[in-house]
């Protein structure tokens, strides 16, 4: 169920962004769903990809510097109050949330969302007892083909 | 104890352990000599004539700062016997130091002049000297081939780090010390058992740490360059010899005993310092700074630049892949780190960036690490 992420620092400069995205576009590698997050001093680009080994080979010998981390995509019903449900169960739990992003598709009346915890296996335990949807990358990579 | 701590812990002679009163008692009164001596060098004749002073008008060694200061390019300009303070039949040794600008620069000995070195430098040759007999022992060589190349040791300015990297290697103890070829060679100073700091030769050596843009004293404890008037040179006595090394001096008693002054190895040269804010800061300083961070001391370059009324310093360092954790917490934090410590050793704020592994330039050989943008063209005054 945990799901490979790719962090990438980028400096804070223009035009950093565009280098990362050039190599996995010319390599045809999908980017399934991505989150810049920057202060004025540096930014993380964090990245979910079909085939992340080879995505992050040819980053890397690109001379970015990339960290692999592993995250959780949750379902989270697409109506008021969905989210919320969902970080009540976190809670309860005293699973600490250390970001989160939207994926660009749902999945029927579900939004998806990624979620890296402080502890992602303990986050996969609680949420595995509770009714929450989590989704694999063969799941993920399906939803973004349609 | 072994052989070797015994005589690392050794004093060798009684001046080194003289109360600072008598020391500096003795101090003006070779400092007189000295004046004396080479009132007999025209170049020093004339700029005491300029200067007007005289042995006699030395009334104590505050006075020092009514001589003149000799600059390396003084000693070129008189090349070869231009500075020479005793007959040339009274010479016994010429070395001559092929320096990487420049022609050569000409040092000359007198017989007491060798006494006096020899006797320097057995007061702290011992600790390197049967350390390196026991490694050179141990490989068949002839300790003896080797005792005074070890010497040089305090010719390059090190890092702490790069000690611990000589001693692991040779499996030795490094110690430093401090000479130059000018005044001595090895010679000036050197560490005692207790390894925290160089203890000068202050009966042969009167020592000042200026600032290298104003010629004024450093406040004690604040990074200066080392100006030497030697006291009982015979043969070329220099007054106030600007090294160009950046050292501290800390003149606090030393748990071993001896009453010499410390100096601190040397952190640069006085070329390389660059003042921003009017603060003095060295490139070693911020090598120091990230090395305390990180372990390694990463790649990095130093760009000073005036976008308004005050000088700004931004230090560029290159993100070492493992450092990098996903966590904009931890980045954030490195860059704090790295910021905090280098005001704690420079004094200065500098805005710290964080760039990607091998994109800040290389050149051949030394590094170029420092930008200062105020000198360009359409830039600053
Ligand atoms: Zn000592």
């Amino acid at each position: 169920m945990k799901i490979k992420q790719l962090s990438v620092f980028l400096e804070n400069k223009p035009g950093q962004l565009s280098g990362p995205c050039r190599v996995l576009a010319d390599a045809g590698i999908n980017i399934i769903t991505m989150s810049l997050a920057d202060t004025q001093q540096f930014g993380i680009l964090r990245l979910v990809v079909r085939e992340w080994q080879k995505a992050r080979d040819l980053l890397e010998q690109s001379g970015c510097v990339v960290k692999t981390t592993e995250v959780l995509a949750l379902e989270v019903p697409d109506r008021p109050g969905g989210l919320a449900d969902v970080v009540n169960v976190l809670d309860q739990n005293s699973i600490n949330i250390e970001y989160m992003y939207a994926f660009t598709f749902g999945r029927g009346d579900q939004a998806v969302i990624v979620f890296r915890f402080e502890d992602v296996d303990a986050a996969l335990e609680a949420l595995r007892r509770s009714k929450v949807g989590l989704l694999d990358s063969e799941d993920l990579c399906r939803l973004s083909e349609r | 104890m072994s052989i070797v701590s015994e005589m690392e812990n050794r004093v060798w002679s009684r001046e080194e352990l003289m109360p600072r009163p008598e020391l500096r008692a003795l101090q003006l009164q070779r400092l007189r000599d000295c004046v004396e001596r080479v009132s007999r060098v025209p170049f020093y004749r004339e700029a005491l004539n300029r200067n007007g002073t005289t042995s006699e008008a030395l009334r104590g060694l505050d006075d020092l700062r009514r001589l003149p200061l000799t600059t390396k390019e003084d000693l070129r300009r008189n090349y070869p016997f231009g500075l020479f303070a005793v007959p040339r039949e009274q010479l016994v040794r010429l070395h001559g130091s092929s320096g990487t600008t420049g022609k050569p620069t000409i040092v000359g000995y007198t017989a007491d002049d060798l006494d006096n070195w020899s006797t320097l430098c057995a007061r702290f040759l011992p600790s390197y000297a049967l350390n390196l007999a026991e490694a050179a022992a141990a490989q068949g060589t002839d300790p003896r081939s080797l005792a005074l190349r070890f010497g040089h040791f305090g010719a390059e300015p090190w890092t702490e780090d790069m000690r611990c990297r000589i001693e692991l290697a040779f499996g030795l103890h490094a110690f430093n010390n401090y000479g130059l070829s000018e005044v001595t060679g090895p010679g000036v100073s050197g560490e005692c058992c207790r390894r925290n700091g160089m203890h000068i030769q202050e009966d042969h050596f009167l020592v000042e740490c200026l600032d290298p843009d104003t010629l004024e004293p450093v406040r004690p404890g604040t990074p200066g360059e080392l100006v030497i008037t030697t006291l009982t040179k015979q043969a070329i006595p220099l007054l106030r010899y600007r090294t160009r090394d950046i050292t501290t001096l800390d003149d606090s008693p030393c748990a071993c005993g001896r009453t010499g002054m410390r100096m601190a190895r040397v952190i640069g040269r006085s070329d390389d310092m660059l003042i921003v804010r009017g603060v003095n800061v060295f490139p070693s300083q911020i090598e120091e700074a990230l090395l305390r961070v990180d372990g390694t001391a990463p790649h990095y370059q130093i760009e000073v630049d005036r976008p308004g009324a005050l000088d700004e310093m931004t230090i560029r360092v290159e993100m070492r892949p493992e450092k990098f954790t996903d966590s904009f917490a931890a980045l954030e934090q490195l860059r704090r780190d790295i910021s905090r410590t280098v005001s704690s050793i420079a004094g200065l704020h500098a805005k710290i960036e964080l760039v990607k592994p091998q994109t800040l330039e290389r050149f051949e050989g030394k590094a170029r690490r420092v930008f200062d943008r105020r000198r360009e063209p359409g830039r600053g005054p």
